[in-house]
């Protein structure tokens, strides 16, 4: 039981140190698995906590892993991406195993996805697909993550497959 | 047995596992998992052994501020420049209308005239995991609860929820002396809809001295809730000798959040 009182005031200052050591070796670990490289993975690390300090109202409302998970993983697709302008710094395997399945034969779907994500997908279906694809959460789990519904997911992941299909026929039809 | 993921070991670690994930946390193996926590723990520890917090975040101190500084003379450049925008469009305005010149009005054979093409707008419902939050008054500060958090009686608590895109919503919370407390909506009448954005309930709450613990449930779904319903299904729960730890009957048309608070003696 309770007693009314007065609502008090919730802006929670962010403690910058306290996020750090919580979260900074994990934040570190995940841009490792993208990136591949130590020196890019704590560049990115970096800026991860600078939007998240720049984002802190956002701490209050959600758990800070999950945010922290999903900035990371945006923050190091864009490095990919860039990467990818940049054909001298490609690590070209690293980029593979974002989609590749364990089905061999699935690797030039796997190039075709890739070429997708990164040149012609928004953010946000980049993001469905590598939760789904290479940290392999359920669909639900990705709704979850990405505060989506699931039949949203759904939808990016089948707009995702279709556009693979048809690059996959036009290349066919080409050869 | 299946292996877990890291991504979902990291959130263990943190007693952040989200709703979804539950289910393959309950069927992990304990044993392997808490190993698995504890390699992590080790690598945590290790890592800020190796790079300590203080130089990185004065790195990232300098940046956030660099930004911010940034982003405050690109909106004052953006104010002054729709101010002159703003400024020659009067003046545009005055010129055509003294000349008697178009006036906005739609073309009768377009109609769409005038009118930018939008992009096709997703229409999906977004829903994501309900959120219920408490935070606890620390002086002049507000100090977020996680769930287990210890609490003592006199304690000012304040709720922050969210239904996660769903359209009603009822909170309450049960404690250890078997008692139900309504907090939204207002009384039983009133109705459960929620809003779209995370909301502060409009009052704190002081904790009396109810024993062992506080249990907090945020209830929703997409049609109105019978709360006297669900407040008779939490006074049922309230009355089992294992009210603290056991789930809320109620049918699956509904989200559960539940936020448990433990009481410790008064200082």
């Amino acid at each position: 039981m309770f007693n009314r009182a007065y609502s008090i005031e919730l802006a929670v200052p962010v403690d910058a140190k306290q996020l750090y050591c919580a979260y900074g070796p994990m934040v570190l670990r995940r841009c490792s698995q993208l990136l591949g490289d130590e020196q890019a993975a704590r560049d990115v690390m970096h800026d991860v906590f600078v939007q998240v300090l720049l984002r802190a109202g956002e701490l209050t409302d959600q758990a800070p892993s999950s945010l922290l998970f999903r900035i990371a993983t945006n923050l190091c697709l864009n490095r990919m991406r860039s990467s990818r302008r940049h054909p001298e710094t490609i690590d070209s395997d690293l980029l593979m195993d974002i989609a590749v399945t364990s089905d061999p034969a699935a690797r030039s779907l796997a190039r075709s996805t890739l070429d997708l994500l990164f040149r012609h997908e928004p953010d946000g279906t980049a993001l469905c697909a590598v939760l789904h694809l290479y940290d392999k959460m359920t669909l639900e789990e990705v709704a979850e993550e990405v505060g989506l519904s699931v039949s949203g997911v759904r939808k990016r992941l089948r707009k995702l497959r279709a556009k693979l299909h048809h690059q996959e026929a036009v290349r066919d039809d080409a050869a | 047995m299946t292996t877990l993921p890291d991504w979902l070991v990291e959130r263990a670690a943190r007693g952040e596992v989200p709703a979804a994930s539950r289910r393959r946390i309950d069927e992990a193996d304990p044993a392997v998992l808490a190993a698995a926590i504890e390699r992590l723990r080790e690598r945590d520890a290790a890592e800020l052994r190796a790079h300590p917090a203080g130089p990185a975040l004065a790195d990232i101190e300098r940046a956030v501020a660099r930004e911010r500084a940034r982003r405050a003379t690109r909106r004052r450049g953006a104010q002054a420049g729709f101010l002159a925008v703003a400024g020659a469009a009067v003046v545009v305005v005055l010129v055509i209308g003294r000349s008697g010149g178009p006036r906005g009005a739609p073309d009768a054979e377009n109609p769409a005239a005038g009118e930018t093409s939008q992009p096709e707008r997703e229409t999906t419902r977004v829903k994501g995991d309900l959120r219920l939050i408490a935070y606890r008054k620390a002086g002049d500060k507000a100090e977020r609860l996680a769930e287990g958090a210890a609490v003592r009686p006199g304690d000012l608590l304040q709720l922050r929820y969210n239904g996660g895109g769903r359209r009603h919503g009822l909170i309450a919370s049960i404690d250890g002396a078997g008692a139900v407390t309504l907090h939204f909506p207002d009384s039983p009448e009133a109705p459960t809809a929620l809003g779209d954005k995370t909301t502060d309930l409009p009052h704190a709450y002081a904790l009396d001295d109810a024993p062992r613990f506080e249990r907090f449930f945020f209830i929703a779904a997409d049609q109105p809730i019978d709360v006297a319903r669900t407040l008779t299904a939490l006074r049922a729960l309230a009355a089992r000798p294992d009210s603290e730890r056991a789930a809320l009957d109620l049918p699956p048309r509904f989200r559960q959040f539940s936020l448990l608070l433990h009481k410790a003696p008064p200082r």
